[in-house]
């Protein structure tokens, strides 16, 4: 409760502060300050002796009116008011600058263009330089196993590979179905429901096993990898392995870098195994293609080749994800909101990079009759 | 003295392990408490405990006489409103700036403009000894002294009456860590503060401390420096006897500080 007494004796203006001023009474006090006003008093005496309990936020509303009065002409005394709060209110307001961040508004749009050009220089820069650390990276591994983590890479080799398994099959199966359905039943009013295997089996093989298998896991291990190797920058432990001499690109980036080379292109062919199981399935029940018709089919006009070209792809694939993840993730600065978006980055960029190699292999592939 | 919290018959257990065996402390309000205790004895579990961060395997906190445990949630908020804690690694909220990170809870629990925040908040600055320009920079920006400063004015912008401090004056240089300890005393002069601060630095034991709470084997011993010096109990007399705790004691009692309570 605040009580506030006033009285006025020949031009001054004497306010007497009871009760307890209190952050909870912000409103309140507020509110009965502002409605006081001057009139004729040429000084105002503030006389805290009476107050139970002045906390921070009271005592600077008190010394925000008083500064009001002083400015309308008013004297101001200060009685039993902690000298300690009025020092800090002082200088608080001395140093009271104008907020920054304006400037970064003002700029005009050619010199943003330009800084915005430059950063993106610098992403590329940073990005060749750690390729380039990871190349050295991984010769260095060949040339020295004892440096080289084994039981690292089993680890994401499992985290990347295995757990991913029942959800990289389920989704080659619903696509296999997808394409089976959607094509078979075309197929089938021309009578060319036969087609209707080489259909699935060349795109499942060549693009769509590889490439969704590889969506999957950037959506998956990318973004770990991002925040994995993230939180340890935010936390220092990078730092902390750097001055033990440790290298964090022999030991954060290589294992993961290494397991998903190997993980990425079994999971690869598992993809193509169930979504061809899941077309020959779904064949014999909709388009009365009988298993072994089917399995003749396939190995009649699909050639190794066709599964080559895919498979081929995935390890490229992976370097892209893993090498992206990491990138990211070794990107982040100290907040969580920054890392926040590298792992968002990590998963967008890689997807974005897998779809444009698979574009360049497809043209490669062309030029090359494969 | 009125007790403002008390613990009574706490007991934590993490796995096997028991921190905490049947531990009983009362708080007095606008007293300065110091919770001492070796490294990992449990004083942090038990000030997360205080503060309902921790649920306890059993026991019961008080708050001015109002059980903790049993309370509803919209009411234990409103309580804890009251209380001002900053925690060991300063728990600054990264993505907010350091302006941002104090005046938080001023926008979110009162009706002040935001221009009276911002002075608030550069008060608060000011009462801990940093330069306004911090209020631009961002946690991961400051340097481990400065992070214990911006959370104590965090800490303290609601003007609570219990304020609660984890080690706020270790990773400090001896002159910050002695002015720190001089705001504290101005603190809890000025706010009928009542404080209560785990530490291990021995300087403001002395020197800010009026009491102290000393985990001993899963429990507390408490009494003045002075009590404590004169206990007989084997780790109490450890705890004190090193070099640099008798260098400190020599020099206060010189000064005639601590002893005489
Ligand atoms: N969440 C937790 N789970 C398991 N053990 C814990 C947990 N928090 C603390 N401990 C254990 O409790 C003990 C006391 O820890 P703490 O209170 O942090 O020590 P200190 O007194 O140094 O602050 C330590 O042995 C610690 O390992
Ligand atoms: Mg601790």
């Amino acid at each position: 409760m605040i009580e506030l007494e006033t009285t006025r004796q020949e031009g001054t203006l004497r306010l007497n502060l009871q009760g307890k001023w209190t952050f909870a009474e912000a409103d309140a006090i507020k509110t009965q300050l502002s409605a006081i006003g001057l009139e004729a008093a040429v000084g105002v005496v503030v006389d805290a002796s009476a107050l139970e309990r002045l906390d921070v936020t009271a005592a600077w509303l008190v010394y925000q009116q008083a500064q009001v009065w002083q400015q309308q002409g008013a004297e101001i005394r200060f009685e039993h008011f902690p000298a300690e709060y009025l020092g800090y209110f002082e200088k608080a307001r001395q140093r009271d600058q104008p907020v920054m961040g304006w400037g970064a508004f003002l700029q005009t749009p050619v010199r943003r263009l330009g800084q915005s050009a430059l950063a993106l220089l610098a992403t590329l820069r940073s990005f060749i330089t750690f390729f380039g650390h990871s190349l050295v990276g991984l010769v260095v591994a060949l040339f020295s196993p004892s440096t080289f983590r084994f039981r690292s890479v089993f680890h994401h080799v499992f985290s990347t590979g295995i757990s991913a398994v029942p959800i990289v099959a389920l989704i080659a199966c619903l696509i296999s179905i997808v394409i089976t359905y959607q094509g078979g039943g075309q197929l089938r009013d021309l009578g060319a429901e036969m087609y209707t295997v080489d259909m699935v089996a060349i795109s499942v093989l060549r693009e769509l096993g590889v490439l969704l298998t590889a969506i999957m896991v950037a959506g998956r291990s990318g973004s770990a990898f991002a925040a994995e190797i993230g939180l340890m920058k935010t936390n220092q432990e990078v730092d902390a392995l750097r001055v033990m001499g440790g290298d964090p690109f022999m030991i954060l980036v290589i294992p993961r870098l290494v397991a998903l080379v190997i993980a990425l292109p079994l999971l690869t062919i598992l993809a193509d195994i169930m979504a061809l199981a899941a077309a020959a399935l779904i064949s014999s029940a909709i388009l009365d293609i009988s298993f072994s018709q089917f399995y003749s089919r396939v190995a009649l006009n699909v050639e190794f080749r066709t599964f080559a070209a895919g498979l081929i792809k995935a390890p490229f694939f992976a370097v892209v994800i893993a090498l992206i993840g990491c990138w990211q993730g070794m990107r982040v600065t100290g907040s969580s909101e920054s890392l926040g978006e590298h792992t968002t980055k990590a998963v967008v960029d890689s997807i974005f990079l897998v779809l444009l190699l698979d574009a360049l292999f497809s043209v490669l592939f062309y030029q090359l009759g494969f | 003295m009125e007790t403002i919290i008390a613990v009574k018959h706490l007991v934590n257990q993490f796995g096997s392990q028991r921190v905490h065996d049947g531990l009983d402390l009362e708080i007095r309000r606008n007293e300065v408490l110091g919770i001492v205790g070796g490294s990992g004895s449990g004083k942090s579990v038990l000030l997360r405990t205080i503060l309902g961060l921790n649920t306890p395997t059993s026991g019961e906190i008080y708050f001015q006489g109002q059980e903790l445990t049993g309370m509803k949630r919209q009411e234990l908020a409103c309580l804890k409103r009251r209380w001002g804690v900053m925690f060991q690694r300063g728990a600054l909220f990264s993505s907010l700036s350091v302006a941002d990170n104090i005046q938080f809870a001023l926008r979110e629990f009162s009706h002040l403009t935001p221009a009276e925040c911002r002075e608030l908040m550069l008060v608060r600055l000011e009462m801990v000894g940093l330069e306004a320009h911090v209020a631009n920079k961002f946690p991961s920006e400051l340097s481990g002294g400065m992070i214990k400063r911006v959370a104590l004015a965090r800490a303290l912008v609601l003007d609570p009456q219990v304020l609660f401090l984890d080690e706020p004056t270790s990773g400090l240089d001896p002159v910050s860590a002695e002015e720190f300890d001089q705001l504290i005393t101005t603190l809890h002069h000025n706010l009928e503060l009542t404080v209560v601060m785990v530490t291990h630095d021995l300087d403001s034991l002395a020197s800010v401390c009026e009491r102290i709470a000393m985990l001993v084997d899963k429990r507390i011993v408490d009494g003045t420096l002075a009590e404590l010096l004169a206990s007989p109990h084997p780790q109490i007399r450890q705890y004190f006897s090193g070099r640099r705790a008798q260098a400190i004691m020599r020099e206060n009692t010189w000064n005639g500080m601590p002893t005489t309570s």
